[in-house]
């Protein structure tokens, strides 16, 4: 799934450690979903969650990206980008 | 403070029309959108020459985008603001006060203007059902959100549901990205159509429109069932398949007749609610819109708000599609711009005669697609209503029969519901029907969630920052 730089701008960032390409203008969740990752987050109820509005008004998707959460369906992914998993519990602080 | 001559808060088909109007005869108009280009989520592309483009595209919108923004970028007078959001607005004598924030985090700042024309859209009307929660589940906007702008498919083996012509275009571009589309249940029945006949007749592009997607969806071989509901979506941590009922003329489903269908993703689509909380902050009046369904900001024939310099176009004063966006927008940036010299716009007759023919076709699309009757006995007692806050069904009916709630308010008081991240956004449709069904009164708009301070959420940190020094 992975592949190294290519003539579309594609690059790599990770989500858990594990590599998936991106490109210039996709949202981080949008990537994912190419990559077969649907869901992105874990609940404190213990729910696996993925995108459900795609327009940034459910925060159904939120993931974290340099300890902040953000909304994966309207934050671009970017090269080298740091992606993690929410799992349960309380949520990082915005 | 910066102040501005006119600003429109949104970039769909309402407002980019709003700000070419005004800026006719405006020097000094702003056009802001959370997006990081202007055409919202109706013109939802990629960048030019970006590799996100897949499927064939499936109608010509795209050329009027390409004109529009031509267009605006061509106008002197207009200052496009992307990926900026309107966090809170404040009224003024005249006009408004708009607090912006960079969507992704960064500087806040204030923009003074002198006239506003609000034009944020709609989002998906999201019905709760058991299941919806599993990743692979989408709204039909979101879907379609993923696969026009970010190039993504939200499953390879997809069923989209729910009501209304918006179905079939989901449906329609999904084939043409390659996913095999199970089916479209769609829960009326296209007889309803029968009593709207006029409408349709003076809206014959729409005839067209509608028969260019059939046409689609029969060579992707995507059967359409009138008549359907999915009522429950199956899977363990992710969608696995969906259960289908029939619903009978009145909108009631027959659980004999449920099966079940493999499907590794769901469209839903119930219509769209508009984002009314700028409008609400600056205390413009609202009410329900025909359906019943949705809060809308009341407007006069010049599209003005109850408040003075405060202007509303598209979705937001009620739902009915890009064409009447278009329209009432026009007006909308012609009068914002007229009400700086205190004068009254200057419309051509056409443009009110066009107006009032898509209000008609847009109430017929309300009346022809009424949401099934009976949605919430769908609904078990561990179906989660408030996706955030994760409360079941069974909470919502505590408050209400044992806690003695008899509204929305007390109920997201007792049992959380809207007070998490999306404010209600998704739940509050569901929740007032909950209420309203046990309590017998009608439904109100003052019992909506919708009067929120902040109208997007915002970091305590870009709060505690304050805005921008002045330049």
């Amino acid at each position: 799934m992975t592949e190294p730089s290519g003539a579309d701008g594609s690059f790599t960032f990770t989500f858990d450690g594990v590599p998936v390409r991106g490109v210039p203008g996709q949202a981080i969740g949008a990537a994912l979903l190419v990559a077969g990752i649907r869901s992105v987050r874990r609940t404190p109820g213990g729910s696996e969650r993925g995108m459900f509005c795609g327009m940034g008004v459910c925060f159904d998707c939120i993931v974290l990206v340099d300890r902040s959460t953000v909304r994966s369906c309207v934050t671009s992914a970017s090269p080298g980008l740091v992606v993690s998993r929410l799992d349960g519990g309380a949520h990082a602080d915005r | 403070m910066r102040t501005a001559d006119v600003v429109v808060v949104g970039a769909g088909p309402a407002g980019m029309h709003s700000a070419l109007a005004a800026a006719r005869t405006a020097r000094d108009v702003v056009l802001i959108d959370s997006g990081p280009a202007v055409g919202g989520q109706y013109y939802r592309h990629p960048a030019d020459g970006s590799s996100l483009h897949i499927g064939a595209p499936i109608d010509r919108r795209h050329d009027t985008l390409v004109r529009l923004r031509a267009e605006l970028e061509a106008s002197t007078a207009v200052t496009v603001l992307p990926s900026t959001t309107v966090w809170h607005a404040a009224a003024a004598d005249v006009g408004a006060v708009l607090h912006l924030a960079p969507v992704g985090g960064g500087q806040t700042s204030s923009l003074q203007a002198r006239a506003v024309v609000l034009a944020p859209g709609a989002y998906d009307l999201a019905l709760p059902i058991p299941g919806w929660t599993l990743p692979g589940v989408m709204t039909a906007g979101g879907a379609q959100a993923m696969l026009k702008g970010h190039g993504a498919l939200l499953g390879r083996n997809v069923v989209v549901a729910g009501t209304g012509p918006f179905l079939v275009s989901v449906a329609a571009a999904l084939a043409g990205a390659g996913a095999t589309v199970a089916g479209v249940f769609e829960a009326n029945r296209p007889t309803r159509w029968a009593r709207h006949l006029p409408a349709v007749a003076v809206s014959p592009d729409k005839l067209l429109e509608g028969a260019r997607l059939a046409r689609l969806l029969r060579r992707h071989r995507v059967p359409v069932h009138f008549g359907h509901v999915v009522t429950q979506v199956l899977g363990t941590d992710a969608v696995e398949a969906v259960v289908v009922e029939r619903s009978d003329h009145r909108g009631s489903n027959r659980s004999s007749s449920a099966r079940e269908i493999a499907v590794d993703a769901v469209c839903l689509g119930w219509g769209f609610l508009p984002q009314v909380e700028l409008a609400v902050a600056l205390g413009c009046d609202t009410h329900l819109d025909r359906s019943g369904l949705a809060v809308v900001v009341r407007v006069d024939g010049d599209q003005r708000t109850s408040r003075p310099g405060v202007f509303a176009a598209g979705e937001i004063t009620g739902i009915g599609g890009a064409d009447l966006s278009a329209v009432e927008g026009r007006i909308a940036g012609l009068a914002a711009a007229a009400s700086l010299q205190g004068t009254p716009p200057v419309v051509r007759r056409v443009t009110r005669a066009e107006r009032a023919r898509r209000r008609h076709f847009a109430a017929a699309l309300s009346d022809a697609y009424p949401l099934p009757r009976d949605w919430t006995s769908w609904l078990h007692s561990d179906t989660v209503v408030c996706r955030c806050e994760e409360v079941p069904r069974a909470s919502i009916d505590e408050s209400i029969h044992r806690l003695g709630a008899s509204d929305v308010a007390s109920v997201k008081s007792l049992c959380r519901t809207g007070m998490g991240y999306c404010q209600g956004r998704m739940c509050d449709f569901a929740v007032r029907t909950i209420v309203t069904a046990a309590t017998g009164r009608p439904a109100s708009h003052r019992d909506a969630l919708v009067y929120r301070p902040i109208a997007v959420p915002i970091s305590i940190a870009a709060l505690a920052a304050g805005d921008a020094e002045e330049t």
